[in-house]
């Protein structure tokens, strides 16, 4: 066997984790490898290294009560009390699994009577504990005390210590602005995590309501440092004392007046008058002797009676130094603990109250025995003395009454509510202590934050509340106008439309049942509180048969004996007696103490839980409404554009994807209209579209297709214009032949060929992207294409142009500042991070984006905005002629538009043709990353720089040779004859490079014309001009252009004569353009299509395929296939 | 347990794991005090636990008790606050001249490099090396199969092993060391 470094027995080998058979194999593989036997040693000394250093680290111990609580335990006897626990954590596990709904239900059926009743267990025990306390102790219990007391008081440090400790940490920010006081603390209770108790009925007596508006902004400090701001300001403001205390961990505000039995609380009305009774505040100096703090209590001091409770009293005892009248209960102790011997010590009752329960003890009063108190008593007393003002007449005795535990070393005695008095006065002691404690009504444990609730509620109401969104589609009544294809689109459209509100409707009806059960999670929660809800009957059951609870009766049960030995060997004054009467008390209380510690640990910990899983389900609920809100949203943004495109088709009778609808161009006899008039047309977007319908596998629309755009696809390889720049920026060409699909007919081709310009001498460019990034664009052919595209055109360009780029939808903005093009990282990064979504305001858009390209407009350079759209505006600006209209104003600030349409299914053809052309600029159709590079890269020139604008074609035919014409194409592009020479008519722009042809079918003289008219009864035909009868031509071709920056056209005129040969001897370029208008007329199934199929269209394309570098002419020919196949001819 | 009536032996179980589990669970949890009550609470279960069921697993089982009501207490609080992380202090503080002279002791060394690693194999470590659990205990505390336990500890010493003598390496060469 060979062992691996990486095997994981050679560490198990090193630590000696292998059994006996493993550990032989290992032997065996190290013996022959020395780099494992090495290997092994250095994991061993790695393992060293580690166990020293781990073991090094500190052991942390448990609290002294904690191992108290832990050695008290009873082995194998689990009270109710842990089973509950378990249950509960149990339950909580699986209620994770169950549904939301599921877990309202089971949650309000069973977590109530589990918490009820662990609930009601503390307030039997807390009701016991202070039935058993309210009798005051004897003499023998008090000589007990301090051992006795060690725990709880350790207990009530610790737990004290630990809400100091937090309130030491620093608060990065606390800033209110008018928060409610009430708000406030509770903002300052979940920061902290510290039980902060607010006596409301004290402060509301001082003038500070829970509404209190609290204003404060704090950064850097501690939250001891925010709470006293936040009582200081309050303070001053209600011209009261505010104080907070901490006892036993919790943490309580209210007033300087507090308990003030001078003004007994309204609630208790059987009260006596307490002119006698007094109550100061207490200092703690435990722990900061130079910070005071208000401790817990009060002291009561009262007139003495003879209180069968508290006696024997010594009535007439009186310990004070300045004997005080009203100081008195007193009493003799016996005990014979060593500090004091002293006779005839008053009683001193001390209620503790930590969270949930009343403790009345008994502190040794060391009368007077100021000699022996500490600094910090003495301390104490100066304070007391001076603070209290109210109480100076109280006097030292009693002051002193508080060194008695401090003189006891613990320092506890400073940390209780001392009574001397009478019955009524202990009895009011317990009535404000009982006001104080507020076990269930504690804001730390309130189970329902009621603020976020409320906010919650709002929400849900605004969005249960908000204006549907669904909108009444029109009745669909309009079907007879409809063809049978738009109408099936419109009516998915109506039920995708349906079947969205119908999960809107679910999703609302599941919010309602939540917030229904959360109501009742409420009221359940609510009704966990015990005094608020009767104990019912199972309850009550429940409670008597529980071991537990009868456990806690029996020492009750024994605890009331051993006060009855007290009380009895007080009387027997034996002192024996006492001692083991009081150690026998001392043991039960530590125990019940420890008990109750840990009853109130449990149930704060299952309300906390109660909370935290209602939290749980208000951050759920919060979910569910936020992502109902946002499918609202997203509905309503889908309804919008389906209804404006509903009504849009409506309105246009359901012509789906616009197209103008084209007539051929009838034949005309030269006689009669001799003169043919057009504007040259450079687009090519038809071609693009019709490639994309056939790709498809669907025959173009007639009217989607152009023939003048099918024929200006190409380019076909004529002369380029002769001369330096002041000569024609272009040369014309003419070809006579015969005519393929019509014999007897010729053919006549007129084409234009613009100046080239190599792209290095073209002038600069100021170039505006004007991008359409409305949610119609977020389709693959779409947006991706675009950026692709706008990547190849910014990649031609160089340091002398400029790009900026602007987008619209709903909104629109600039994304790329005019930026030169040679910063190729930013642009391409702004093109990158174009993102669909919105609708679409396209005039907004264009406005801004002509305003860049008019801001950094290059004079004789090339200022063009270019728009990529699908030509979807449906928000903002949306009539055509509005659009359009606009387009025309902005065209005269010498910045050109070029259209290019993206995508399918949304092509607004029409209006984005129109918009080209009213906007001096082309108009493309980009559907495929080859034809971004056709028009972006190899024509790049052709495209952006113009260099004839305004170009007009009128030809005058020889009727001497001609008897009819007819211009194949260019049907939207026919001009009158005057408008031939008006400067004000707006025409084509030709681009460098640009070939633009154009063909006419000549029917001969001689020939029959198939006008179907009938010759003029009352005219006859204008006599034919010598000039025509002399002459060859047949036509003469008139162009007039203007340069790009001219106002004036100037004109251009070049005869034409047919040498009468045939279609075979004509040049490829003629065949080839012959055979794309074939094509075009086939597709629009042209009345003058001829005698052509497409089989002998496709062998002519095939034929003149000619050089076609990109092969342009070769996927034509394939188009053609593709027609041939769907149009079954 | 099988000695109901003798308080000795709930001494000694308090005397030999109090410190160690503390020390664990507090690493869990990020919180003394809490850490003080999980375990607190474990022992309480020990007590009450019906004899039998521990029988002699009792080390593994205080720890699976004190793992499992920690990382219920951790995933409850994170469910209310999910920023905050314990995790927080694995990495390591940035580099200062008492760091650099401290990591010359390779205890306090190898302690660093221990953040460096990922949390459950850290665990593991720390029950194998600082509480002296073996393979099958750990893997019986944290849910993992024994071979797990065997790869998570063998990977873990493998990368101190290495960053070790890379940081003594370095530190020799350019007096600083980088972990």
């Amino acid at each position: 066997m060979t062992i691996d470094l990486n095997d994981p027995r050679l560490t198990a080998y090193a630590l000696g984790e292998l059994t006996e058979a493993e550990r032989g194999a290992v032997e065996t593989a190290l013996a022959e490898s020395p780099g494992a036997r090495e290997a092994v040693d250095e994991i061993r000394a790695t393992a060293e290294s580690l166990e020293t250093a781990l073991r090094s680290e500190p052991l942390p111990r448990l609290a002294t009560e904690q191992r108290a609580a832990i050695t008290a335990t009873q082995p194998a006897t689990a009270t109710s009390l842990f089973r509950f626990g378990r249950t509960f954590v149990g339950l909580a596990a699986s209620l994770m699994f169950v549904s939301f709904i599921g877990w309202l239900a089971i949650g309000s059926i069973y977590s109530r009577p589990l918490t009820v009743q662990v609930m009601k267990e503390m307030e039997i025990e807390r009701r016991k504990f202070a039935q058993r306390t309210a009798t005051p102790p004897t003499e023998a219990a008090v000589a007990e005390r301090p051992e006795a007391t060690t725990s709880i008081d350790d207990i009530g440090r610790e737990a004290t210590r630990r809400t100091r400790a937090k309130l030491k940490k620093v608060a990065p920010e606390f800033t209110t602005n008018k928060m409610p006081l009430e708000t406030v603390v509770r903002f300052l209770r979940d920061s902290t995590g510290i039980n902060i108790i607010v006596q409301w009925a004290a402060l509301e007596q001082a003038g500070i309501e829970k509404e209190k508006a609290v204003t404060i902004e704090i950064f850097d400090t501690t939250y001891e440092n925010v709470l006293k701001s936040i009582l200081e300001s309050l303070a001053i403001e209600a011209g009261t004392q505010l104080a907070y205390d901490i006892s036993d961990g919790v943490l309580t505000i209210t007033t300087m007046e507090m308990l003030s039995v001078a003004r007994p609380s309204a609630s208790s009305p059987t009260s006596q008058p307490i002119e006698s009774s007094r109550l100061v505040m207490r200092h703690d100096f435990e722990r900061n002797a130079e910070r005071p703090t208000f401790t817990n209590t009060a002291s009561i001091v009262g007139q003495p009676t003879a209180d069968p409770l508290v006696a024997p009293v010594d009535a007439t005892h009186d310990s004070t130094a300045d004997g005080t009248p009203n100081l008195a209960g007193s009493q003799v102790a016996t005990a014979s603990d060593g500090d004091s011997n002293e006779p005839a010590t008053p009683w001193h009752v001390d209620l503790l109250y930590p969270k949930n329960w009343v403790e009345v003890r008994a502190a040794r009063q060391a009368t007077g025995d100021t000699a022996s108190a500490s600094p910090a008593a003495q301390q104490q007393q100066q304070w007391h003395t001076s603070a209290a003002g109210r109480s100076s007449s109280l006097g030292s005795g009693e002051i002193a009454g508080g060194l008695g535990g401090g003189g006891g070393g613990t320092g506890s005695g400073g940390n209780g509510l001392i009574v001397i008095g009478t019955e009524a006065d202990r009895k009011r002691v317990e009535a404000i202590v009982r006001g104080l404690d507020r076990p269930y009504g504690q804001p730390g444990l309130e189970p329902i934050p009621t603020n976020s609730d409320t906010a919650l509620e709002a929400r849900a109401a605004k969005v249960a509340g908000a204006p549907s969104p669904v909108i009444a589609l029109p009745d669909n009544n309009f079907s007879g106008r409809v063809g049978e294809e738009s109408f099936t689109a419109d009516d998915n459209v109506k039920h995708q439309i349906a079947a969205k509100i119908s999960t809107l409707t679910a999703l609302r009806t599941e919010l309602e049942m939540q917030k229904l059960g959360r109501k009742q999670l409420w009221d359940s929660l609510d009704g966990m509180k015990p005094d608020q809800m009767p104990l019912t009957a199972e309850l009550q059951t429940a409670l008597k048969s529980d071991p537990h609870v009868s456990e806690l009766q029996s020492r009750l049960d024994s605890e009331t004996r051993s006060l009855e030995a007290l009380r009895t060997a007080r009387g027997t004054n034996s002192e024996e007696a006492l001692r083991a009467a009081a150690a026998v008390q001392a043991t039960t209380d530590r125990l019940s103490i420890a008990q109750l510690r840990k009853l109130e640990a449990i149930r704060s910990e299952m309300l906390e839980q109660a909370r935290r899983d209602f939290y749980d389900a208000a951050e759920q609920e919060k979910r569910l409404a936020a992502s109902i809100a946002e499918a609202q949203t997203r509905l309503a943004i889908i309804e919008t554009s389906e209804q404006n495109e509903y009504i849009r088709r409506r309105n246009q009778q359901l012509n789906t994807e616009n197209y103008a609808p084209v007539v051929d161009n009838p034949f005309l006899t030269a006689t009669q209209n001799p003169l043919s008039t057009f504007s040259i047309d450079v687009d090519t977007a038809s071609y693009a579209n019709v490639r994309r319908f056939l790709n498809a596998g669907q025959l173009p629309p007639p009217d989607a297709v152009r023939i003048e755009e099918l024929l200006n696809y190409f380019t076909y390889d004529y002369p380029p214009p002769a001369g330096g720049d002041e000569a024609p920026p272009f040369s014309a060409n003419m070809e006579v032949a015969e005519c393929p699909w019509a014999p007897t007919h010729r053919l006549v081709r007129i084409g234009l060929k613009g100046r080239t310009i190599a792209s290095d001498r073209r002038p600069k460019s100021n170039l505006a992207f004007l991008i359409d990034v409305s949610g119609s664009m977020d389709e693959p052919n779409k947006l991706p294409l675009v950026k692709r595209a706008m990547q190849m055109l910014t990649s031609q360009l160089g340091e002398n142009d400029r790009v900026a780029m602007v987008v619209y939808a709903g909104s629109s903005g600039l994304v790329l500042p005019s930026t030169t093009a040679d910063h190729t990282q930013a642009i391409m990064n702004a093109i990158e991070n174009l993102s669909a979504g919105g609708s679409t305001n396209g005039g907004e858009g264009i406005n801004l984006a002509y305003d860049i390209a008019q801001q950094y407009f290059v004079k004789g350079g090339v200022n063009r905005v270019i728009l990529c759209t699908d030509g979807d505006f449906n928000v903002g600006v949306t009539s055509p002629g509005d659009l359009t209209r606009m387009i025309e104003e902005k065209a005269k600030s010498g910045v050109f538009l070029s259209v290019f349409g993206f995508g399918m299914g949304n092509l607004k053809d029409s209006t984005l043709e129109s918009l080209a052309d009213k906007g001096n600029g082309n108009y493309g159709y980009i559907d495929t990353l080859n034809e971004a590079r056709k028009v972006f890269v190899e024509q790049l020139s052709g495209t952006l720089v113009t260099i004839a604008k305004d170009v007009k074609i009128q030809v005058e035919f020889n009727p001497a040779k001609v008897a009819a014409y007819r211009l194949i194409g260019y049907e939207n592009r026919l001009l009158r004859a005057e408008d031939f020479n008006n400067d004000q008519k707006d025409a084509g722009e030709i681009g460098a490079g640009h070939t633009v042809t154009a063909l006419y079918e000549l029917v001969p003289v001689g020939q029959p014309i198939a006008s179907g008219v009938d010759p003029l009864k009352y005219q006859q035909p204008p006599a034919v001009a010598p000039a025509a009868t002399g002459s060859n031509e047949s036509l003469t071709l008139k162009l007039r252009y203007k340069q790009p920056d001219g106002e004036t056209s100037k004109l251009l005129e070049f005869p034409a004569t047919d040498s009468g040969k045939g279609f075979a001897q004509a040049s490829p370029d003629f065949q080839f353009a012959a055979a794309v208008a074939a094509f075009g007329m086939q597709l629009r199934n042209s009345p003058h299509k001829g005698s052509w199929t497409l089989n002998a269209v496709r062998e002519v394309a095939q034929q003149n395929r000619g050089a076609d570098p990109f092969g342009y002419r070769a996927e034509f020919t394939e188009l053609v296939g593709k027609a041939r196949g769907l149009a079954g001819r | 347990m099988g000695e109901p009536d003798g308080r000795d032996w709930l001494d000694d179980l308090l005397a030999r794991y109090e410190g160690p589990l503390l020390r664990y669970v507090a690493r869990l949890t990020g919180d003394g005090e809490r850490a003080r009550d999980i375990v607190q609470d474990a022992f309480v279960r020990l007590v009450r636990e019906r004899p039998g069921v521990i029988e002699n697993h009792t080390a593994e089982w205080l720890y699976a008790v004190c793992r499992n009501r920690a990382i219920d207490v951790h995933r409850k609080e994170r469910r209310m606050k999910p920023m905050v992380l314990v995790e927080a202090e694995t990495t390591p503080a940035i580099e200062s001249p008492a760091d650099t002279i401290e990591q010359r002791d390779s205890a306090s060394a190898v302690m660093k490099l221990l953040t460096t690693l990922p949390e459950n194999q850290q665990e593991v470590v720390r029950l194998k090396f600082q509480d002296g659990l073996s393979y099958k205990e750990i893997a019986g505390v944290t849910g993992l199969s024994v071979s797990n336990v065997g790869f998570l500890i063998h990977t873990a010493i493998r990368t101190l092993r290495t960053r070790l003598e890379a940081g003594t390496a370095g530190a020799r060469t350019a007096g600083k060391v980088t972990s």
